[in-house]
């Protein structure tokens, strides 16, 4: 990260391998170098942007085609006027001020954030922005690393404001399609977890490997398989995207009083 | 209070010498005493020679005796008091209700019948030597020379307020004897206890008085039947649609068991109605009434029409209420998900006045019939339901990014025009894609939007993308919308602070009598810079449009740059104001103060203009109007034409003639406007609603503080306290004995004569 002019150390949050520890290093000293020039934002706040956080020491975009794809299945199945080509920002507050959503994914440890950056994240979440963390399972990265760094960041971002599981009946759940557990690449827990913010999830956490689910290569065809359910499951993760914008994008809208009732006399 | 008159006779006084002993010494002490005295006079004679002459043996034994028996006197230290005294006679003061219910009755006033009783009273009392005093009271006390004096007793009455009366007579300063006792000749008709609660009201009130208090109940024959509406109350303020609790108490006679019905009207119709059982001579009901509108609301609590009964005049009264808007009730239409919708839900629902219903579309019919709808939780967009039905219960409809043909709530169009002609606000936002052209060919948008829309097909760009940064126009300068800080330099600041916006949808001009407020720098439409808020006074509603789908990022992208925090939502909280007319945010301001007003005094009447862009205007015209009915169904009108000061506010003093709903009117012609209130006069008492008399009171007052209770009637032998005639003390003298010199100097004489004895007879 860039500060007064002069690159700072990377400093890795916890890794607990020697080797880990080298790459992340590694990964970190090469990741320094290069965000101003590759992250770009969305020009317009008249569509609804899918970024991912470009950041350093790690694999910050783990299935480069997974946001895009999020982003087609929304245009396609829902009136979201989407950006068809999501963009990557850096963790700075211009940057974030561009759009409220934001997803950060990873498959392995990362350099530890900023001050700057975990201020800019801080107001983020504060102001009415959405993160959106995923753990990604890829063949060979280290998807505990990336939630032991994640966890540290968040609570650097959230500060007193827990992570909890969030709750079947939330209405995340139910603001476009209604989901019964969440599910990505990998079943998964049971649950998400999420950090509420005046009565908002400001945070959505998924171990579920969500954008392994969404990725296609460049031929069309499935990134990564999807386990053990399939396709179904598959079908499930889509489902579990589009519900996550909408949320974003909605809120409470589902549990007012005429679509509780549609969604009672439905069950 | 004036300076009570006290007659009294001369005063007689006695003089009494009483001998007392201050010396203190118990039973015991003195028994001691008088042993050791005897002990004393036994060894004395003991130790004397029995050789010597008795003669000298007893002169010895006598004088030590008398010694020992002076110095025992001397140790109960005798004293001789001296007391005069002076004989009191009982003081009476004797409080005549001069209030209005006394001077009416079925058979003549019922203050002529206590002047006659008081007279002859007053004569009596005056023979057995009795301190008189007289008062007459209303809810105010006034001392009178004699019985008589009640009849012309003059001051500004409210109602009867019996235990101030007698509170205010005990406390007296002028008075150096206290009270023996009270006489109260009253009908009971107190106005400021409630109706049937009074026994509660008084108790342990009047045990505290000191002195009984002897009523005499003076009611004559009452009315055979009466049922008086003898209370309404609630609370002055009220918020719209939320129930409130008007708790009505009547009171009666000769109509126990009976059950009445009872009307709570508005503007002479009625709005609820209910029935209340008499119950020993009482009444309660309670209304619950929901104020629909802000401002004033006079209301008449009455009983039915088709009651009969002795007394008309007390068969209804009024009250009034100020309801506030308690929450605004906003239904949201939004077209499609978007950052624009999102931050203006969240804004609103972090609202605690708001009341929010939304409907936005997910997805279109073509996305319907593609996907299905497996697995989802859609629900249809229930427009009948919403424009046939709810449309009126909601203050402000915000349409944002929906195309309302597309949608199908095409047909319902001339429902939302209605709505807002009659007083609702309208909010239209556009979305990414700019106006939906199927706007341009509805008339009945047009009647109420602020902007007339392009034509379909116009050569004109009709949505620019570019960021820009909007400019204040004229009228939006102190326009309270963009009243984004406290003064308009502020706000000029923190406009220039506010992030850019994207995006700016076309319009072909202004409608009619719009305004536009702020508008883009270099774009123009055929009557100015292309506007981005413009607002509209539609018949008896407002409307504002928004030409820009990316106001969240005031909401969002400012405060993440450090930027203003509370401008977004400092807006849209102004925008709903002012859209549902808070009366903060009216241009032309009516103020009445007191209110309610009250006759006999008078009614300040305030008005303020201010022009469209919220400058006060001086000397504009204005034409008020203040309307009433009179008692005889005739309209009463007090009309003022008159114009504003420098300060744009014109304000009289008027004094109502008649108590009742009141309505005003004001018009300032030079501006178009016209506002309405409505206020109520009180009467100067509430005596009409308190006509029968309520022995009741009369009853607990006499039992509380150990008076006697007499209907229409006073023995004297009956009332308490007068016999209680006291000695009081003028003069108290101290003679002591003990320390007398006579008493010392005889001691000493006593002493010395038994020495000489002694040596004279050769003893010591």
């Amino acid at each position: 990260m860039q500060a007064n002019g002069a690159f700072d150390p990377p400093v890795l949050c916890a890794t607990n391998t020697r080797r880990g520890f080298l790459r992340a290093a590694a990964l970190g000293l090469l990741g320094a170098a290069w965000p101003g020039k590759r992250a770009k934002a969305s020009s317009s706040g008249l569509e609804v942007d899918l970024p991912q956080i470009a950041y350093a020491g790690g694999n910050w975009q783990p299935y480069p085609t997974a946001m895009r794809r999020l982003a087609w299945e929304l245009h396609k199945r829902t009136l979201v006027n989407t950006a068809l080509e999501p963009s990557e920002i850096k963790p700075t507050a211009a940057m974030l001020s561009r759009t409220p959503l934001a997803f950060l994914c990873g498959d392995r440890g990362f350099t530890r954030f900023s001050a700057e950056a975990v201020e800019a994240l801080s107001r983020f979440v504060r102001l009415g922005g959405t993160l959106v963390i995923d753990s990604a399972t890829t063949p060979d990265g280290e998807a505990r690393a990336f939630d032991r760094c994640a966890d540290e960041l968040l609570a650097s971002v959230l500060g007193e404001t827990p992570l909890t599981p969030i709750a079947s009946s939330h209405v995340l759940y139910r603001t476009f399609y209604r989901i019964d557990r969440p599910m990505g690449r990998i079943e998964g827990p049971a649950f998400m977890e999420g950090a509420e913010k005046d009565g908002r999830l400001c945070v959505i956490r998924s171990r579920h490997d969500l954008g392994g689910a969404l990725a296609k290569d460049n031929l069309g065809n499935w990134l990564a398989e999807v386990i053990p359910g399939g396709e179904r499951q598959r079908e499930q993760a889509f489902r579990l995207g589009i519900n996550i914008v909408l949320y974003a994008l909605c809120l409470d809208y589902k549990n007012e009083e005429p679509h509780r009732r549609f969604s009672n006399s439905a069950q | 209070m004036t300076a009570a008159t006290f007659t009294s006779p001369l005063p007689q006084v006695t003089k009494e010498w009483t001998l007392s002993f201050l010396g203190g010494f118990d039973p015991s002490a003195l028994i001691v005493l008088s042993l050791s005295i005897i002990a004393g006079v036994i060894w004395t004679w003991r130790a004397l020679d029995p050789s010597m002459p008795l003669r000298i043996r007893l002169s010895i034994a006598a004088l030590r005796t008398f010694a020992l028996l002076l110095a025992f006197a001397m140790l109960l230290q005798p004293t001789l008091r001296l007391r005069a005294s002076t004989f009191n006679p009982a003081r009476v003061a004797v409080l005549l209700d001069g209030s209005g219910s006394m001077r009416r009755g079925v058979d003549g006033p019922r203050l002529d019948k206590a002047i006659a009783m008081a007279s002859r009273m007053g004569e009596d009392l005056k023979r057995r030597g009795s301190a008189v005093e007289w008062y007459c009271f209303t809810d105010e006390l006034q001392a009178i020379s004699d019985p008589k004096g009640a009849a012309g007793c003059a001051f500004e009455s409210r109602g009867t307020d019996l235990r101030t009366a007698i509170a205010k007579t005990v406390a007296n300063e002028n008075r150096v004897t206290p009270l023996s006792a009270l006489v109260v000749l009253s009908d009971g008709a107190d106005t400021t206890m409630a109706t049937g609660n009074r026994e509660s009201d008084l108790s342990g009130w009047a045990s505290t008085i000191g002195a009984p208090i002897n009523t005499i109940a003076v009611t004559g024959a009452s009315a055979r039947r009466d049922i008086a509406v003898a209370e309404a109350r609630t609370d002055r303020i009220a918020f719209t649609r939320t129930p409130t609790s008007i708790l009505v108490s009547l009171s009666a006679v000769g109509a126990n068991g009976e059950s009445v019905e009872v009307h709570l009207l508005r503007d002479g119709a009625v709005v609820r109605r209910g029935n209340c059982e008499i119950v020993d001579g009482a009444g309660r009901l309670t209304f619950s009434f929901t104020p629909i509108s802000i401002g004033e609301h006079v209301l008449e609590v009455a009983l039915s029409p088709t009651h009969q009964d002795e007394i008309p005049e007390n068969d209804r009264t009024f009250l009034s209420l100020s309801a506030l808007r308690d929450k605004y009730r906003v239904l949201h239409l939004a077209g499609r998900p978007s950052w624009d919708q999102r931050f203006l839900r969240g804004t609103l629902k972090d609202w605690p006045k708001m009341d929010l219903v939304s409907f936005y579309v997910l997805r279109s019919e073509l996305q319907s019939e593609t996907h299905g709808s497996s697995g989802m939780v859609l629900i249809p967009f229930p427009t009948e339901e919403l424009f046939a039905s709810h449309l009126p219960e909601f203050d402000v409809v915000i349409v944002q990014d929906l195309d309302l043909v597309a949608v199908g709530i095409d047909q319902y169009l001339p429902r939302i025009s209605e709505f807002v002609q009659q007083g609702g606000g309208l909010v239209y936002i556009v979305g990414p894609a700019g106006l939906p052209p199927t706007i341009s060919a509805d008339e009945a948008m047009h009647a109420i939007l602020p902007f007339v829309p392009l034509p379909v097909g116009a050569a004109t760009v009709a949505f620019e993308t570019a960021a820009f940064r909007p400019q204040i126009l004229p009228n939006g300068r102190n326009h309270p919308l963009l009243a984004l800080a406290q003064d308009t330099s502020e706000t000029q600041q923190v406009w220039q602070s506010l992030p850019q916006l994207e995006g700016l949808a076309r319009v072909a001009r202004l409608a009619p009598t719009a305004l536009a407020l702020a508008g883009h720098p270099s774009l123009f439409v055929e009557d100015g810079p292309a506007p981005l808020f413009t607002v509209r006074d539609v018949a008896q509603g407002r409307s504002l449009a928004i030409t820009t789908p990316s106001l969240w990022r005031w909401g969002f992208s400012g405060p993440m740059t450090g930027g203003p925090s509370h401008a977004y939502s400092g807006f849209w909280h102004r925008a709903i104001a002012w859209l549902t007319k808070d009366a903060s945010l009216d241009r032309l301001k009516l103020l009445v103060a007191p209110n309610p007003a009250k006759m006999g005094g008078t009614a300040v009447i305030e008005v303020e203009v201010l022009d469209e862009a919220y400058q006060p205007i001086a000397t504009a015209p204005v034409e008020i109007a203040v309307t009433w009915t009179n008692s005889d169904k005739s309209r009463g009108v007090h009309e003022v034409k008159q114009s504003t000061d420098g300060q744009g506010k014109y304000r009289f003093e008027w004094m109502p003639t008649i108590p009742g709903p009141h309505k005003l009117t004001v018009v300032a012609p030079s501006q178009n406007m016209q506002s309405q209130s409505e206020f109520l006069v009180l009467p100067s008492s509430e005596e009409v609603q308190h006509l029968e008399p309520r022995t009741e009171l009369l009853e607990a007052l006499a039992k509380d503080s150990g008076g006697t209770f007499q209907q229409d009637t006073a023995q004297m032998g009956k009332l308490a306290g007068l016999a209680d005639s006291r000695n009081r003390v003028v003069s108290s003298r101290d003679l002591s004995l003990w320390s007398h010199p006579v008493t010392i100097l005889l001691l000493l004489a006593v002493l010395g004569a038994e020495w000489l004895l002694r040596r004279r007879s050769g003893l010591w």
